[in-house]
């Protein structure tokens, strides 16, 4: 049993590791992370969205990848864009 | 056929829990009820949340979570009942009557929030500080309910103090008991790091409430702590928890009232407390420095119904329900567009995708709500006022 601790703590630390270097950029680069706060709060108020309901992927310097999930009871509709930083253009995810 | 008396006891402590939970249905589904309901990712870890989304197929979902987690908060008492079986009857009732006369049960009890499931997981805490036999056997099982409890609102973090104690009495090195505490707290950490969300929400409300005068904190966690124990539970369980010196427990009590001092004082952060009265309360009856039960558990009987009233929260539910239901008879499927702070209840009673308004967003949309005027004000030609809603609603012709 102390086994199957120890590698449940390994397993999930791996995947929270895999999560936090798809979006490091907004935690080493101060004017990245501005940049994407603001980019998506500009999005969210074009587009009406919920910022509850965005799930970051990955983020780089140029571009956020991202889940709009509308959560919702049942089923929850859900969507991947791409946005570019540069004008904050939405694209769906290729 | 001879009833068990167990059975019978069990039977109308469920009468209790159902009774408990139908009086918060009065007041419908609030907004952080609809956040783990849903599973929206904020402000708390995924583990509670993901298993109550597992039930959104159930039409009857809210009932459900609210008679199962009433119910759990009720019979919760057995552990308590366990712990206590070399005590006198009437210590064993005192003790286990605590934690069913606490303001803090009666009132959350049924509530679809995480501080009571979190409450839950501190009295399995306490069960197990007091049962090492369980906890030498199967310490990594121990550890993967820490995980859990951590993983269900950051608010856990709280008994961080208490888990140890857990491991340490039950007569693990200081090594294996930081490993069991501690590799979930970093584990904590790094899911935090990977859900800027969660982080981001922690920032915007870190300096709520900071701008409060010293005096208005120490009423919210006087109210809090007031009601965590019913007034006189809280009195002897935190008397009790100081004589002990037991480092555990007062480094639990100690982070759970910080934490109710320096946030906002929301009713809901009481029950936090409750667990660790009791765990006091085991104290003072174990070491046999307590006033005679009986007479101790009237006290406790008025103390909570005085608390209690005085506590209570009003039932009244908010118009969402109303609106949302007359939105749902007109429109089945689409957007709708809401206009104004609204809270996450919309997303539960809604049957369309809930937006924020926008006039440009209309041409797509199916309805619209005006919880403030709509500013500007859409072109309502093509749409048609829904008579008696409670909130100016539109709905497309």
């Amino acid at each position: 049993m102390k086994q199957l601790f120890g590698l449940t703590m390994i397993v999930l630390a791996g995947f929270f590791l895999w999560r936090i270097w798809n979006i490091h950029p907004m935690y080493v680069d101060g004017s990245v992370r501005a940049q994407i706060q603001k980019t998506l709060e500009d999005v969210a108020n074009r587009e009406g969205w919920l910022l509850s309901n965005v799930e970051l992927k990955k983020v780089s310097s140029k571009d956020i990848r991202l889940i709009y999930r509308e959560h919702r009871k049942g089923k929850d509709p859900e969507k991947c864009h791409v946005i570019q930083l540069s004008d904050s253009s939405l694209k769906p995810c290729a | 056929m001879r009833v068990k008396k167990e059975w019978v006891i069990a039977g109308a402590l469920e009468l209790w829990a159902l009774t408990l939970a139908n009086w918060q249905a009065l007041g419908a589904v609030r907004t952080d009820e609809a956040k783990y309901l849903l599973n929206i990712p904020y402000p708390h870890p995924p583990v509670m949340r993901w298993v109550m989304s597992m039930t959104e197929w159930m039409p009857f979902q809210e009932m459900f979570w609210r008679i199962l987690l009433a119910s759990l908060m009720v019979q919760a008492v057995w552990l308590l009942w366990k712990v206590t079986k070399d005590f006198s009857l009437e210590s064993r009732i005192a003790v286990c009557a605590s934690w069913l006369l606490a303001s803090a049960v009666i009132i959350q009890a049924g509530s679809i929030m995480l501080a009571p499931v979190t409450a839950l997981f501190a009295v399995l805490m306490v069960f197990y500080r007091y049962r090492h036999d369980n906890v030498m056997t199967k310490p990594a099982l121990i550890a993967l309910l820490w995980t859990a409890m951590l993983f269900t609102a950051y608010q856990g973090i709280l008994f961080a103090p208490l888990v140890w104690g857990v491991f340490r009495r039950a007569g693990f090195s200081k090594k294996d008991s930081l490993l069991f505490v501690i590799a979930p707290v970093i584990l904590l950490a790094l899911y935090s790091l990977s859900n800027p969300l969660a982080i981001a929400t922690m920032l915007i409300h870190k300096n709520e409430g900071v701008r409060d005068s010293l005096m208005t904190h120490l009423i919210g966690a006087g109210k809090l702590w007031l009601i965590g124990g019913a007034g006189l539970i809280g009195l002897f369980g935190t008397w009790s928890i100081l004589r002990t010196r037991d480092s555990g427990l007062i480094l639990s009590l100690l982070l759970v009232a910080a934490f109710v001092f320096f946030s906002i004082p929301y009713p809901f952060y009481a029950i936090l407390f409750t667990p660790l009265f009791v765990a006091g309360l085991y104290e003072m009856f174990h070491r046999k420095i307590h006033p005679p039960g009986f007479p101790l558990l009237a006290c406790f009987i008025a103390s909570s119904a005085v608390v209690t009233l005085l506590a209570r929260p009003s039932m009244e539910p908010n118009a969402t329900r109303a609106a949302a239901q007359a939105l749902n008879q007109q429109a089945s499927e689409g957007i709708v567009l809401i206009s104004g702070s609204f809270g996450h209840e919309w997303q539960f009673e809604s049957h369309l995708t809930v937006r924020r308004y926008t006039p440009e967003l209309t041409k797509s949309a199916q309805a619209v709500v005006c919880l403030n005027p709509c500013e500007p004000m859409f072109n309502t030609s093509g749409w048609r006022r829904i008579e008696g809603a409670p909130v100016e609603t539109w709905v497309k012709k």
